[in-house]
């Protein structure tokens, strides 16, 4: 479902990313590398969110370049830091994905809001939440539209035990059919997700196809 | 042990540097542009000062003086308001709170670095200072020191703005009753000790409140609660009027420039009573109403950048924002147009196609000038000027034939 090869990246003339290449089938996958390696980069550039220097990459089959509209339709991406207009609220945060995905809000991202007690800060502006119930819309907005593929950086991050324990088993389900990507380096949380571990430095060795199975 | 506040001096100031630079840089070229029309120098900025010694003015009654420095206030507060995130020292400044600097420390820096903001407005002070108008009706000693305690009440009010303190901005506007009843009751002690009062009073303000987060560098908490209505509303515009929102004085002050010039438009038709050069008249009210709007464009840009890494995930169709920021902005262009339209039709200054034709150049227009302002780098006053001043040409030679 995930697919790039070649992709590269510098900023400033310093490379970050050389000739990544894989393939991941579903599952949950779970990224880990020393910092500064240019994980976030990696998930970054794989959701969309900034231009490789050179690579492919392909979304259920569609290329990012060729088709990036309908690529992105098939992809969610949950950043590590918020870059959200302060001035919105969750409801608003949900229906603006909603509306960029033309797909209503689906009964599991509902069960999410819940789950992870949002309800009571839905009113409150982004600038004004905590940095986990900013993580938690952050996650909830990226089950909207049934995605095939997700990208979440240190999604864990923040979030109190319950929360992390409720996305952890929420990843383990959907994986099934699903390609999950995420960072984190939290050990407990990969275990309980039942991710696979991916090394920084295995991607740089080629595609290589993986599958969960 | 060093001191950490010239540190902190320091830091504020380059933050406010960089956070205006391009404000400063913006307003200097129209002053530039400015320039070119009216030729202002040092007898340009003597004139402005002149206004200040309006205050002492032998023809003026107590009425006059409560007003006049509750509208240099109010100006003042306009200037300050727009760059209360610059004057605030940002992010950076909570954290400060958490540090043991005394209050009354902190505070000294935030008026430090408010001087620096006003340093036009404290030329202007000193000018009036040295320049005494002919007749003056007061003492040197007595001028001088009202002008002191307009400057004092100038600033408390700004301060009390920027700390968002209720008690000091009632006081600091409060102040304006005794410094105007000094400048009524002539000569003994008794005008001494009441132009002594406004200043004690303004300070006085101050006095009971705590400092103890410093400026808030953000809006004030908005809790809003998804009512029904607000759901009926498109989620795009929805963000973009909440974009607005958050620089409330700057929005307001450009959507009433525009309005105030499509209104003194009006006036001017009705003095020229409708005769030819009316529609000359309107064509140029629709340059400057563009050029009043133009701001809306950059308000909306630095918005959306704050997304712009997370909107690039989404499938959104490309020129999402340009094409509904366009359409905003030139929603926002109709009331000015139907104030403008209005005596036009009614006095058929044009005949109605013409009208018609203008209307929609004047639209075609502000959807255009969002290439200068957003692309337009440095230079985007500049090309926004050359842009209208071309249509602005074009459009009378069109309507001329």
């Amino acid at each position: 479902m995930l697919r790039c090869e070649g992709l590269r990246k510098s900023y400033n003339g310093r490379p970050v990313l050389q000739e990544i290449g894989f393939q991941l089938s579903s599952g949950a996958w779970a990224l880990q590398g020393p910092n500064g390696c240019g994980k976030s980069t990696l998930l970054r550039l794989l959701a969309g969110a900034e231009e490789p220097d050179a690579g492919d990459i392909r979304i259920a089959g569609l290329g990012m370049r060729e088709a990036p509209q309908r690529a992105r339709q098939r992809l969610s991406y949950a950043p590590d830091e918020s870059p959200v207009y302060p001035f919105l609220t969750g409801p608003d945060l949900l229906d603006f994905v909603s509306m960029a995905k033309k797909r209503p809000l689906g009964a599991d991202v509902v069960g999410l809001i819940d789950g992870f007690g949002l309800r009571p800060f839905m009113g409150v502006r982004f600038s004004n939440l905590s940095l986990g119930s900013q993580k938690k819309l952050l996650l909830c907005a990226a089950w909207i539209g049934e995605p095939d593929v997700l990208l979440l950086d240190e999604p864990s991050n923040g979030l109190d035990l319950a929360s992390r324990d409720l996305l952890a088993e929420h990843i383990c389900r959907c994986s099934r059919e699903k390609t999950i990507l995420f960072v984190s380096h939290d050990t407990d949380f990969v275990a309980a997700a039942e991710a696979n571990v991916l090394a920084m430095e295995d991607l740089s060795l080629g595609i290589e196809s993986r599958n969960s199975n | 042990m060093r001191s950490p506040i010239p540190m902190y001096v320091r830091m504020r100031l380059r933050w406010y540097a960089k956070a205006t630079g391009d404000v400063l840089l913006r307003n200097w070229l129209w002053c530039f542009v400015a320039g070119t029309v009216i030729p202002w120098d040092i007898t340009f900025l003597l004139g402005l000062s002149a206004l200040l010694n309006d205050l002492f003015a032998r023809d003026q009654g107590f009425g006059w003086r409560i007003v006049f420095p509750l509208l240099l206030q109010a100006a003042g507060l306009a200037w300050a308001g727009a760059q209360r995130n610059a004057i605030g020292g940002g992010g950076f400044t909570p954290y400060v709170g958490t540090m043991p600097l005394s209050a009354g420390a902190r505070r000294a820096v935030n008026l430090l670095i408010l001087a620096a903001a006003d340093n036009l407005w404290l030329i202007l002070f000193v000018l009036a200072a040295a320049f005494p108008p002919a007749g003056d009706l007061y003492p040197g000693a007595f001028r001088i020191a009202a002008l002191l305690s307009l400057l004092v009440l100038f600033l408390s009010a700004q301060l009390a703005l920027l700390e968002r303190n209720a008690v000091a901005m009632t006081a600091a506007l409060a102040a304006n009753l005794p410094l105007a009843l000094s400048l009524t009751v002539y000569g003994g002690p008794l005008q001494w000790a009441l132009l002594f009062a406004a200043p004690a009073l303004a300070a006085a303000g101050f006095a009971k409140s705590r400092l103890t987060a410093g400026i808030k560098p953000t809006k004030a908490p908005l809790e809003l609660p998804t009512s029904g209505r607000a759901l009926k509303t498109p989620i795009a515009l929805r963000i973009q009027f909440k974009a607005l929102v958050e620089t409330p004085i700057g929005s307001v002050l450009r959507f009433c420039a525009a309005l105030g010039v499509a209104v003194f438009v009006d006036f001017l038709l009705q003095a020229f009573d409708y005769d030819s050069r009316s529609v000359t008249t309107v064509v140029v009210a629709m340059a400057f109403v563009t050029i009043a709007l133009s701001g809306f464009y950059r308000t909306l840009r630095m918005a959306h950048a704050s997304m712009t890494l997370y909107s690039a995930t989404l499938p959104l169709r490309a020129g999402f924002w340009a094409i509904g920021d366009t359409l905003l902005v030139c929603l926002l262009g109709l009331p000015p147009l139907a104030i403008l339209l209005l005596p036009a039709i009614t006095h058929e200054v044009a005949a109605v196609p013409v009208l018609t034709a203008l209307s929609a150049a004047f639209l075609a227009l502000l959807a255009a000038i969002r290439l200068p302002v957003v692309f337009g780098g440095r230079r985007a006053v500049l090309y926004l000027v050359l842009l209208t001043t071309a249509w602005s040409g074009a459009a009378i030679a069109a309507v001329a034939h």
